[in-house]
């Protein structure tokens, strides 16, 4: 016999008299009754009060939102040291020697205390470099390393500019050279002017407007120039001992006398004067008998396109039609001279860089064209006529680098900074070698020669010899001679580490106890290759980047 | 508190934002003054010169602007309506002027399209 329970609730059976089921009669009972009048809330207003309640909850779930700034401080932050890893006890310091020493190359040095916070000023170190990894900031020494810290020691004996771009991948270690280059700098006393990053000077976010009495028109940024001449007083404090020996312009207010970190400190608190103050702190430095210059600049394509900033007719400003900008490319291209020597150095960027076409190719003919000045052959697939000139009998032809395409079109003023470049048409490498190579003794201190790494060697010191004299006096009487080279840039391509170089490093995350694992060949050579070649940034990847 | 044209805006306004909450000046006009004053797409209008801001101001003051635009706007629908063109008679109607069709979703039309449309 059927139950007579409802199967759905479970309900005893009903009382049923007038014949209903259950859940029928159930529903009879829910059925709302209306009522004229009623005390409690409306629906609604119980809604929006359980929102707010509910939203009032969140917010203090939450914690109070970060002050102005908070976050982008957070955001910038350089931690360069941790007190739970190792101390190293084998680690050495960078001194003004060793770094142009060739015995210490593959060596890892830290940088002493004294200059980490000027580097720190400098705004070297990068957020997404791992120092906040290890007790002290420290660095491998490349060869490149080696040869800059060289050249830069032979440029302050013979007063010339060292003049370099640097181009390579992503993380090949472009910005850590100009760390290394701000490092050496430091030590050997020199004056240090960086721009961090070129980015900033374009992308329309600090103020500008036309500088007064200058046509054609010409920009200057305030603000990022009383910023930068802070960063330069915090750099440099021995313009704190160094005074003013020649009369200036100056707006008034401005008492005469001063010492140079006086002076730019003017600038930075009245930003009104900061452009006239920095156009006189540079007539200052590169006044007769001052320490040599280091000028570097991180994300060099930035700076050699339209910026984002327009002009009072609303047409995008040329990058170069800015003070800085063009102040900076004036040095590197050697249009303004750096009297008592000095370096000035541009560092390519693919993170963030925009495509320059013009910058590319003519980087990349030139890099090509000093290639085939140090003697090394063209490879067969930069010239694209090859096959035509072997067919047609022309090899002599088929060393000559291509000219730029002529489809393309190319913009006049970024050309404009290579023009300077001594550039020789070359039909041959000897040819062109006995055409470029200075009268003087072949390059004695660059002499690398000796261990490691032949095929590199070779390549390092004929480059060397092409761009760098002996300290000598008769180089530096030579030099002056050789005007036109001396305003040569060249292109200089960084690559990954060598195993040994990876090696070292390696060795040393792993006695910092942050690499757990076997500094041994295979596990070098596995991270190495793994790391695109030895690139540092994603040897730095491989090897630090992942920690559970 | 920056005054510009008779109105206070906080420090922390964007300049852009200030310029476009007159009823006038759009996106493109706004660039286009700032441009003209060397005032930075990101600039907030604490970091306006004094200079800036005077000069901002006459520019606005000789501009087609606020109450002058309303009524421009209107002084076109009259016309419109007066000499009993199309356009005009579809204004006067409050009905879509452009050719839509009009069995249903005309509210946009029966909301703003009248002779004394605010603006």
């Amino acid at each position: 016999m059927a139950t007579q329970a409802c199967w759905r609730c479970l309900a005893r059976p009903a009382q049923t008299t007038n014949g209903l089921s259950a859940s029928m009669q159930r529903l009879t009972i829910l059925r709302p009754t209306v009522h004229t009048f009623s005390t409690s809330t409306s629906r609604s207003t119980r809604v929006s009060k359980m929102r707010k309640e509910r939203l009032e909850e969140k917010k203090k779930r939450a914690g109070k939102p970060p002050a102005p700034g908070e976050r982008k401080a957070m955001r910038k932050m350089i931690v360069l040291s941790n007190t739970n890893a190792l101390a190293v006890p084998s680690l050495q310091e960078m001194t003004a020697e060793n770094i142009s020493d060739p015995s210490y190359r593959s060596v890892v040095l830290s940088l002493p205390d004294k200059i980490v916070s000027r580097v720190r000023a400098a705004e070297c170190f990068k957020t997404y470099q791992k120092w906040r990894l290890f007790r002290r900031p420290s660095i491998v020494l490349r060869s490149a390393d080696v040869r800059l810290a060289q050249m830069m020691d032979d440029a302050k004996i013979s007063k010339r500019v060292v003049r370099q771009v640097l181009v390579g991948g992503r993380g090949s270690g472009k910005s850590l050279y100009l760390l290394q280059a701000v490092a050496s700098a430091m030590l050997k006393d020199w004056i240090v002017i960086t721009f961090p990053e070129g980015q900033d000077l374009v992308n329309a976010s600090t103020d500008y407007g036309p500088m007064p009495v200058i046509r054609p028109i010409m920009y200057q940024q305030k603000a990022y120039t009383a910023a930068l001449l802070q960063r330069i007083v915090t750099t440099n404090p021995q313009l704190a001992e160094l005074e003013m020996s020649m009369e200036h312009q100056l707006p008034a207010g401005v008492p005469a006398g001063l010492t140079l970190s006086k002076l730019a400190i003017l600038g930075v608190n009245d930003t009104a004067l900061a452009q006239p103050i920095f156009q006189a702190l540079m007539k200052e430095l590169t006044a007769p008998g001052r320490a040599p210059l280091l000028i570097t600049l991180d994300g060099f394509n930035h700076i050699n396109s339209l910026t984002a900033y327009r002009s009072s007719s609303f047409k995008l400003i040329h990058a170069h039609d800015f003070y800085l900008p063009s102040w900076f490319t004036s040095y590197l291209s050697g249009k303004n001279p750096l009297p008592n020597g000095g370096a000035v150095l541009a560092a390519m960027t693919h993170s963030n860089g925009p495509n320059n076409k013009t910058l590319e190719d003519r980087l990349s003919q030139l890099e090509k064209q000093q290639s085939l000045l140090n003697g090394n052959p063209l490879n067969p697939k930069d010239n694209p006529i090859l096959p035509y000139l072997l067919a047609t009998g022309q090899e002599h032809l088929a060393n000559q680098v291509p000219d730029l395409d002529p489809y393309i079109r190319y913009d006049p003023r970024v050309l404009e900074v290579f023009s300077r470049t001594n550039t020789p048409s070359i039909s041959s490498p000897e040819v062109s070698l006995s055409d470029s190579s200075s009268p003087s003794e072949p390059s004695t201190t660059l002499s690398l020669k000796n261990e490691g790494e032949k095929g590199e060697e070779e390549e390092e010191a004929a480059q060397s010899s092409t761009n760098s004299n002996p300290p000598t006096q008769q180089a530096a009487a030579s030099w002056a001679s050789l005007t036109p080279a001396d305003s040569t840039i060249q292109v200089k391509r960084i690559q990954g580490l060598t195993k040994f170089e990876a090696k070292s490093l390696m060795e040393y995350w792993a006695l910092s106890g942050i690499l757990r694992a076997e500094v041994s060949e295979r596990f070098v050579g596995e991270q190495w290759s793994v790391a695109g070649g030895g690139l540092p940034g994603e040897l730095e990847r491989t090897c630090l980047g992942m920690r559970f | 508190m920056v005054l510009l044209l008779g109105i206070h805006f906080p420090d922390s306004k964007p300049v852009i934002k200030a310029l476009r909450s007159f009823y006038g000046i759009g996106p493109q006009i706004a660039a286009k003054i700032m441009a003209k004053h060397y005032i930075t797409p990101l600039a907030r209008m604490g970091s306006l010169e004094n200079k800036q801001v005077l000069d901002l101001t006459a520019d606005l003051t000789g501009m087609t602007i606020e109450n002058e635009a309303r009524r421009q706007l209107r002084r076109n629908i009259e016309r419109l309506r007066d000499i009993k063109c199309y356009r005009g008679m579809r204004h006067a109607l409050g009905y879509p002027v452009r050719g839509q069709q009009t069995q249903t979703q005309i509210k946009t039309a029966k909301k703003l399209n009248k002779v004394d449309r605010r603006g």
